[in-house]
């Protein structure tokens, strides 16, 4: 079994573009139903594996199927929320690379992390938790420009409506108090 | 003196004032029959739109609630629109009184200033505060005087006189939350002038403050990172007073 996680890790992408298939074509109740098979699946092979190998392994393998589940969730949501045109595709590429980025933590763990391990010291689950919250940070910072932006344009839409409202009135002669200086 | 009624609008920003905006708009009536004023409406629940039109003044209709520093921005791009001279803001709660806006004036003409804020520290009235409000008010006039290089007494007055250059400055760039103390730092820093009248406030006719207890220190941050923020911008060359100055002819 030297390529169980490889193989697991296939089984959920696997799962992952199964469901997405059944979110396009059937209904939304069966890709659930995908959905949760392929959960069950994958919790029942590492619920067997642990006896193998010594405890602090055991604990890292639970961390990578739940990193491995968290990216195919993230692939789904936002593959769905594009399809449902709720997400503009500017944004949905920001989350699709971030789903592929915890699905390649959940593989190849030891590729990033044994580095950031070595040059920063800390512990595995330690530096995950630093590399997604340093993320998340960085994303609600980016939405918190977005947002002021689109503040900003509806506010001045709002502002040329009122004054073209106005010029309105006037040209239809329904307002009486308008007023010209001289 | 008296010539300054046909070039001028008052600007008054109304959210929910209908107490005391009918009020106010028959004082201004009564005092300067022929001078024209304007509410904008920051989409109020009340009926402050119909009240202000019922006592004939224009009124700009805002879709959404945009708070006082948007809503003053649209009555500016309207007197620019307009080629109005002047601007007057009064704010719809009644506490400036329209009888004061001759002093603005007054003072407008002796100083050349390009916006004159009409202060109440400034008159002999006395002015009641509570000692928080009161203190809060000291920190921001002399972090306010300081960007400014001059004495600005009462930072947060929204009783102002504005010009045809200061308009076109405002119609373009303008705060949008807390305007006044800030307005004022942005002004100076592209070379227009700001002087002080004095003023006497009333109490307010009606409605309530906009700045309650809690949204105090919200104010008092907000205002000063922006005051601190303001001065690490670039001056914007195509607004400076200087600018506006060659492309209005008067």
């Amino acid at each position: 079994m030297k390529y169980f996680l490889e193989i697991l890790g296939g089984l959920m992408v696997l799962v992952c573009g199964l469901s997405f298939v059944a979110l396009r074509k059937r209904s939304r109740w069966l890709a659930g139903l995908g959905l949760f098979i392929g959960v069950a699946l994958v919790l029942f092979l590492s619920g067997i594996k642990p006896d193998l190998t010594a405890a602090h392994i055991t604990m890292e393998l639970k961390l990578r199927v739940v990193t491995g589940l968290l990216s195919f969730l993230v692939l789904v949501a936002t593959l769905e929320a594009v399809r449902r045109t709720q997400m503009h595709e500017r944004y949905a590429l920001l989350w699709v690379g971030t789903g592929l980025v915890i699905l390649f933590f959940a593989l190849y763990p030891t590729l990033i992390l044994a580095w950031l391990q070595r040059v920063t010291g800390m512990q595995y689950v330690t530096a995950i938790i630093i590399v997604i919250f340093a993320f998340l940070l960085l994303v609600s910072f980016h939405y918190s420009i977005m947002l002021s932006r689109a503040r900003d344009d509806a506010a001045q839409l709002a502002r040329r409506l009122a004054l073209l409202e106005q010029r309105v009135r006037e040209l239809e002669g329904t307002d009486k108090s308008a007023t010209k200086p001289t | 003196m008296e010539n300054w009624i046909k070039e001028t609008i008052v600007l008054i920003p109304a959210f929910n004032e209908e107490a005391s905006l009918g009020f106010l708009l028959d004082e201004v009536a009564a005092l300067f029959p022929t001078l024209a004023v304007a509410v904008i409406n920051d989409c109020s629940a009340d009926a402050t739109a119909a009240v202000a039109r019922a006592h004939g003044a224009v009124v700009l209709d805002l879709p959404c609630n945009l708070g006082v520093g948007s809503a003053m921005q649209t009555g500016f791009a309207y007197a620019c629109a307009r080629d109005f001279r002047y601007a007057v803001r009064l704010d719809g709660d009644g506490q400036h009184p329209p009888a004061g806006i001759p002093q603005l004036f007054a003072t407008q003409q002796k100083t050349g200033a390009d916006v004159v804020i009409g202060s109440r520290f400034l008159g002999d009235g006395t002015v009641t505060s509570t000692r928080w409000r009161s203190f809060g008010i000291s920190v921001l006039s002399a972090l306010l005087s300081y960007a400014c290089r001059q004495r600005i007494t009462d930072p947060t007055s929204g009783f102002q006189l504005v010009n045809e250059y200061a308009l076109r400055f405002f119609a373009a760039t303008y705060p949008a939350n807390y305007p006044e103390p800030e307005s004022l730092a942005l002004l100076t820093r592209q070379g227009y002038r700001v002087a002080e009248a004095p003023a006497t406030f009333r109490e307010r006719q009606g409605g309530k403050s906009s700045i309650g207890k809690r949204t105090a220190i919200n104010y008092a941050l907000t205002v000063i990172m922006a005051l601190l923020v303001d001065r690490a911008r670039a001056v914007n060359p195509r607004l400076a007073r200087q600018a506006l100055a060659e492309q209005v002819t008067p």
